[in-house]
């Protein structure tokens, strides 16, 4: 079955990655300063693009779910552009907005502000490419609401605020999560956007992704090692998101 | 040209004489620009093998050069020239990290001819027996590279020190980033024991190549960086500023047939023109120093 | 004073370039029963959106117990009124969460108030199951009791019990008289049924491609019609 020769590819490599990296000093190579420092900067950054993506996207994903308002379709246009582009153009973008000569970066500059090679940088660059991906899982767990049931609530005399609460966010609860569970895989995946417009220093923003990508240079263990952890982490996060994607649903 | 003919501050004079910045590259001869795409490629190595292989559709036999990517313009050049006065034969080049190729050839990579930025490669291989003997042809050094704009308005060698600056080198697992720091160390001598300790308080990023590091600063998010010269020679509208030969860290470049090349006699053939007076001075114009 | 409790002077609502609902002048009559009946599209459901402050008119203006209803009505305007809907829409929780839902929205302690309501819906008792595992005409209740626990000055009713079997029918139409006869509430009820309308309703309205071509007291509405298609609407004989 030709089907099984595509599955293989995809899981050949990664079993093979597996099994190389834990027959090596696995617990030798993690323990090393420069993993722990890539461990903690990926944490640390990623978290937090998740955290804004859903402050700033669930409203944003909402109005576009609801509102037919003018300029919707360039909107959704701009925020599945980045799932497609490249991360290399992502990284460029970033850098000729918000670099130190970037249009707004100059204007940035005024105030003080230096965003390249900043942790800072390293956040905004996994925003970029990750965000998109809560806002449009979100989008469509909000569209999927039944009109009226907000309707009705309203005509109970809720505020907007309470109708997300009490009646939006526990329906569409596990979309919002699938969403967020996505946005968090990316941004921890994040390698060439960052790498342009952030740049890679050890203890600031050197990610995950990044040190695997010099550990090549440096030390195969390392990377092998850092990889390994990353595989895992996202197995345990494609698994939880299967299993909301698989329980009964709340409507 | 120098800065002071740019209507910029005239060069602080050092006690040793250090040369000022400069406008493109110190050789003579060197390339009117580069086209578009190869310009891309300093900005996104993953487009690197899309302009890497320039097959023709006549040719009988595929000769296949591992090149560094510091070799980029220089062995393209090359291997058109080989190409002419070859007709029957294509030149397949790929450029890649000189630890990446060599990767590349232990894991079974077909190559008949691999050209590394450094020794250690070539003996690795060596030591493995895939490769019998090699020999340098070409030397480059290093050279420090400014904005065109050089809004930080360094003037010498001394104002990397400045503290606030935005410094890119390689990251010191990459030979040219060490030979960065040992650079840096030996100037120590020139400014004091506490320089190179000082510039490197201003690293803001340890790049995987020099490419990286021409866009950087091409692009004025970096203040300075260290590259080969050939790296400078590519970018010509970068400012630079000369390291002296007596501080200076020299990279040999290694040139080897594959013991097990698919077209040996080509390869030979390959090599001795690159050893040769025409494939020396095309190394010239690509900003790298022949080897006696 | 015996002013109005709702007054549409001029009214239009257009969508997409088509006016769906145009009327001149309507007054909805404090602490009576109107029924609102009339063909599929007629423009039914979007007078009601309309009291109910889910959208507001293109055109004219609606007084709603003496204010006029601004573009962005206050909160505790919009909670004076409420809507139950053909299709009960109901959280996916226990009865008691539903029928307090309402109230938890307005920060007022359920007490008694609950109980209260599931005794006059027939629901006593059935606090704890899940609303969404109810029977049709169960849910009906709970909706009707959700509008209800919160004491609404007005009550619309779109087609609430179009899906409901006979004795549902009748527990609901006696619901609904109850409150408007104990509480006063005014109520707007839009109904495909013209016998209901005949059961319930004070006035009669028919409305015809958004146009409210008679409006009487329900014995004159069914007996002598000013309107031609009025009657033939009134003998259950327009086809649509
Ligand atoms: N949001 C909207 N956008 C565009 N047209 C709409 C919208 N809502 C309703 N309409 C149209 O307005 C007209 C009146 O709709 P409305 O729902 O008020 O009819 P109705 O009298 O309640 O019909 P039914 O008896 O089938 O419920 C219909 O033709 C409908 O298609
Ligand atoms: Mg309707």
């Amino acid at each position: 079955m030709p089907g099984s020769v595509l599955v293989s590819l995809l899981a050949v490599p990664l079993a093979a990655l597996l099994w190389r990296a834990l027959s090596q000093n696995f617990a030798a190579h993690i323990i090393t300063h420069s993993a722990f420092a890539a461990l903690r900067i990926s944490l640390v950054t990623s978290t937090l693009t998740t955290f804004f993506t859903i402050i700033i996207g669930t409203p944003l994903a909402y109005a576009l779910a609801r509102w037919p308002f003018r300029g919707r379709p360039l909107i959704e246009l701009i925020i599945d552009l980045p799932i497609v582009l490249p991360p290399a153009v992502a990284g460029l973008a970033l850098l000729i907005a918000f670099g130190r000569q970037g249009v707004f970066g100059m204007w940035l500059g005024a105030f003080g502000i230096t965003l390249p090679f900043t942790t800072t940088a390293v956040v905004i660059a996994q925003t970029f490419v990750a965000a998109p991906l809560y806002v449009r899982t979100a989008r469509v767990g909000f569209a999927a609401v039944d009109v009226q049931l907000e309707e009705s609530a309203y005509a109970e005399g809720a505020t907007q605020w309470q109708l997300f609460r009490h009646v939006m966010l526990p329906l569409t609860a596990r979309s919002l999560l699938s969403g967020a569970i996505l946005c968090w895989t990316r941004a921890l995946g994040e390698f060439g956007a960052t790498i342009l417009f952030a740049g890679n220093l050890e203890g600031r923003t050197q990610t995950m992704p990044l040190a695997i990508y010099l550990g090549f240079e440096r030390d195969l263990g390392v990377a092998l090692a850092l990889s390994t952890l990353l595989i895992a982490t996202s197995i345990v996060l494609l698994a939880v998101l299967r299993w909301l994607d698989h329980s009964t649903p709340d409507q | 040209m120098t800065l002071a003919s740019r209507k910029t501050p005239p060069v602080e004079s050092l006690g040793q004489g250090l040369p000022p910045p400069s406008r493109g590259r110190p050789h003579n001869g060197r390339p009117q620009g580069l086209p578009l795409l190869l310009r891309l490629c300093a900005l996104a190595p993953i487009l690197l093998s899309a302009c890497a292989a320039s097959p023709t559709p006549t040719p009988t036999q595929t000769l296949t050069i591992f090149a560094a990517s510091s070799l980029l313009g220089a062995f393209t050049e090359m291997g058109d020239s080989f190409e002419s006065a070859h007709p029957a034969v294509s030149v397949a080049l790929n450029f890649d990290g000189s630890q990446s190729l060599r990767a590349q050839i232990e894991q079974g990579a077909m190559a008949d001819v691999f050209a590394s930025a450094n020794a250690e490669e070539i003996e690795a291989l060596a030591a493995q027996s895939l490769i019998a003997t090699s020999q340098p042809f070409a030397a480059n050094s290093l050279i420090v590279i400014l904005p065109s704009a050089n809004t930080a308005g360094i003037q010498s060698l001394a104002d990397l020190a400045r503290p606030g600056l935005f410094l890119v080198l390689a990251a010191n697992d990459v030979p040219v980033g060490r030979y960065s720091r040992q650079a840096l160390e030996k100037l120590n001598a020139q400014f004091g024991a506490d320089y190179s300790t000082r510039v490197l308080a201003n690293l803001v990023s340890d790049e995987s190549n020099a490419k990286q590091i021409v866009a950087k600063v091409q692009l004025g998010e970096a203040d300075a960086g260290i590259v080969y010269v050939s790296d400078s020679v590519a970018a010509p509208d970068l400012l630079t500023l000369a390291i002296p030969p007596e501080y200076n860290v020299t990279a040999e470049y290694p040139i080897a047939a594959l013991a097990n090349a698919p077209h040996p006699e080509l390869a030979a053939e390959f090599i001795a023109f690159v050893l040769s007076a025409d494939g020396q001075s095309i190394l010239e114009k690509w900003g790298f120093r022949p080897v006696k | 004073m015996n002013r109005p409790f709702y007054r549409l002077a001029n009214v239009k609502q257009i969508y997409n370039g088509r006016a769906v609902l145009d009327v001149e002048n309507l007054a909805v009559e404090r602490g009576e029963i109107l029924a609102i009946v009339g063909p599929s599209g007629a423009g039914k459901s979007t007078l009601l959106r309309l009291l109910n402050f889910l959208e507001t008119p293109t055109e004219g203006e609606i007084v709603f117990d003496g204010t006029p209803i601004p573009r962005d009505p206050p909160l505790d305007l919009i909670r004076r009124a409420t809507t139950v809907f053909q299709r009960p829409m109901l959280l996916n929780r226990s009865v008691r969460d539903n029928v307090s839902f309402g109230l938890s929205l307005r920060n007022i302690a359920p007490d008694g108030r609950v109980a209260d309501v599931l005794n006059r819906v027939g629901l006593a008792g059935m606090e704890t199951a899940a609303a969404r595992e109810l029977s049709g005409g169960e849910m009906q209740r709970v909706a009707l009791a959700r509008a209800l626990v919160i004491r609404p000055d007005a009550l619309l009713l779109d087609e609430p019990t179009a899906n409901l079997d006979p004795y549902n029918v009748g527990l609901i139409e006696s619901i609904v008289r109850e409150q408007n006869e104990s509480q006063g509430t005014t109520i707007v009820m839009v109904t495909h049924n013209v016998f209901q309308a005949r059961r319930l309703a004070h006035r009669v309205g028919l409305l015809l491609n958004g146009n409210l071509i008679e409006l009487s007291p329900t014995a004159e509405f069914f007996d002598s019609p000013r309107d031609p298609r009025a009657a033939v609407f009134a003998r259950g004989e327009m086809a649509y």
